[in-house]
């Protein structure tokens, strides 16, 4: 056994400590300005991982009340036909075989169809009259149909993008090219999180039967130019949540504790000497992870919800569904969560359309439905926004013969809840289902009304980056009054 | 930190600084640090060190199946004549090494 050393420094070290550089360190601190907390945190580096830790946020004082305090975003990804689920078009059943008119393609951005003879495809499901006004919805879509007073409808969005993932980008960021912060950065980076014990932008993930998955890049949820503690962190649906959460065998949560305070009084020592902004985020993560080990397998665990709450979403307890992953969404929006975002994937219907459709709709129309029922139960819809959008639409064009290709020129999202007018039907596409003709909407634009929504006026969350202040919105985007409850 | 690996690592770590780091404990700690952070440790970052030791130590001697269920983490061989106590205490703190930011990044 190694003697253990006392509280007296090693004569080693003596020469070494006595050479100490902490007067240029120190006044290299006092001329930014930052000589008092230095100095303080010299003497107790708790106070500065303290001074990290918990973030306020940078829209305050916000510019509107806010008529939401957490946005729950189902990204149905692949690109949903709007087709097949909110747009009904019975002229497009009609032409069905026939070549589309050139009018309503000329020009415009195709995919994989470029070069090829474009035929109509006719919708492969009827639609039925929904709720006080009568809203058409896809037959396969009963249960979101049953609720569709409780839901904003918008048949008129457009998006630049074509492809699945500068889609995404332009989706998550507001542009196409990577390395913008996604939106749930943003809205943590101006609101903060209410959730103490988890992050405040949490991601999950789900597959469907069709088996096509895709990957979506984990930088879909990066926090870009902000600092790194807003990015989204990404909980399994499957398995452990996050991997390795639990201690090492043989150690104990207070022994972990103590290894963590450990790391953290280190790191928050060494950033005294190197001041590196990058050192409180890890501080901050090694505190959360720490949290974590605890909140996490508390927050899956949904066996005790109780058969009824069950039933009403469809799931079992660690199924990975995306049914599962919307009753999580309702479990963080309740621990303060300020951005949730699940992805549910295998949307991507180039062939195989009816079939494909169909196990979408057994997988996602129970579960948005449970979702909208369970959060107005509890009292969370009226502050909670919920947005369910693909990246872009299919086109109204055949894809050999059982399928749609990509499509941006008109596509349907809906949102939810938070201040949204219940009941609407927004916008509109042409007669086949092809661009966005009345009150077309853009991703800025939604992105914006988000913003409003959270109370922040979206040309003011600024961020300065490559000399510019960069937003969200780009240098675009309107607020969409007239969804505004 | 809790992957197998980073933990298996640590425990490699842990015997080499018993081993290689000198005769006292303190002299182990030294060899360890700059073995991680080509650098040596101020003595208030050695206090820091020591309190965590001086503690894992102490609940390791307590419960010695707890420090024999984290030295099978791994596949590493344990060496015949380890203490185990003394071995998990510093493996944990090999833990908190190698979790340093400085250790992680360039700084």
């Amino acid at each position: 056994m190694k003697l253990l050393p006392g509280p007296k420094p090693h004569p080693e070290l003596q020469q070494f400590l006595a050479q100490r550089q902490t007067r240029r360190v120190f006044l290299g601190r006092a001329a930014q300005g930052v000589g008092t907390l230095a100095l303080a945190s010299l003497l107790r580096p708790s106070l500065l991982a303290a001074a990290a830790q918990k973030w306020k946020g940078a829209a305050y004082p916000l510019d509107f009340p806010p008529r939401a305090k957490r946005v729950i975003w189902l990204t149905m990804a692949g690109g949903p036909s709007h087709l097949e689920t909110f747009d009904p078009k019975p002229k497009l059943a009609q032409m069905d075989g026939q070549p589309m008119p050139e009018s309503f393609t000329a020009g415009k951005q195709i995919a994989q169809l470029q070069g090829q003879k474009l035929l109509c495809f006719g919708p492969q499901y009827g639609f039925k009259k929904f709720g006080r006004n009568g809203t058409d919805v896809c037959e396969l879509f009963p249960q979101i149909g049953s609720i569709i007073d409780e839901i904003c409808l918008v048949r008129s969005m457009t998006t630049e993008a074509i492809n699945h993932d500068p889609a995404h980008m332009f989706m998550n960021t507001g542009s196409q090219i990577a390395g913008r912060p996604s939106m749930g950065a943003w809205i943590t980076y101006g609101l903060g999180s209410e959730a103490e014990e988890l992050p405040g932008f949490v991601v999950l993930t789900s597959l469907g039967k069709g088996g096509q998955n895709q990957p979506i890049a984990a930088r879909q949820w990066a926090a870009g130019f902000l600092p790194s503690r807003f990015q989204g962190v990404n909980l399994r649906g499957k398995g452990d949540p996050v991997l390795y959460l639990g201690n090492p065998a043989g150690v104990t949560h207070e022994q972990q504790k103590d290894i963590v305070d450990t790391v953290n009084a280190l790191n928050a020592k060494h950033d005294t000497i190197v001041d590196d902004p990058e050192i409180s985020t890890r501080i901050v993560q090694y505190e959360m992870a720490f949290k974590m080990q605890t909140s996490v397998p508390e927050l899956m665990d949904i066996k005790g919800e109780g058969t009824k709450t069950l039933d009403l979403y469809g799931c079992q307890p660690g199924d990975g569904s995306f049914a599962s992953n919307c009753l999580l969404a309702r479990r963080l929006a309740e621990r303060g969560v300020r951005f949730i975002q699940l992805y549910h994937k295998d949307w991507d219907h180039h062939g195989g359309l009816k079939e494909g459709m169909a196990y979408k709709a057994q997988e996602i129309d129970r579960a948005c439905m449970a979702l909208i029922t369970d959060l107005k139960q509890r009292g969370l819809l009226q502050d909670t926004l919920i947005v369910w959008a693909g990246e872009f639409g299919r086109t109204p064009m055949s894809q050999g013969g059982d399928g749609r290709d990509h499509h941006n020129a008109g596509f349907s999202i809906w949102m939810c809840g938070g201040g949204v007018k219940p009941g609407l039907v927004y916008g509109a596409t042409d007669e086949l289902g092809y661009s966005a003709i009345e009150n077309p909407v853009d991703v800025h634009d939604l992105h914006a009304t988000m913003l409003r929504l959270l109370g922040i006026e979206h040309t003011k969350l600024t961020v300065k980056f490559q000399g510019l202040d960069v937003r969200l919105t780009s240098i675009a985007g309107k607020v969409i009054e007239d969804v505004l409850a | 930190m809790n992957d197998p690996t980073y933990v298996e690592a640590s425990r490699a770590l842990a015997l080499r600084m018993l081993q290689e780091g000198g005769d006292d404990a303190t002299a182990c700690l030294i060899w360890g640090w700059r073995e991680v952070l080509s650098r040596y440790p101020t003595a208030d970052e050695m206090l820091t060190l020591r309190d965590l030791l001086s503690k894992q130590l102490a609940q390791y001697q307590a419960a010695p199946a707890a420090a024999q269920a984290l030295l099978k983490v791994g596949q590493m061989p344990l060496p015949p004549n380890a203490d185990p106590a003394e071995l998990a205490a510093w493996t944990n703190l090999a833990r908190v090494l190698l979790n340093l930011h400085e250790a992680i990044t360039r700084s």
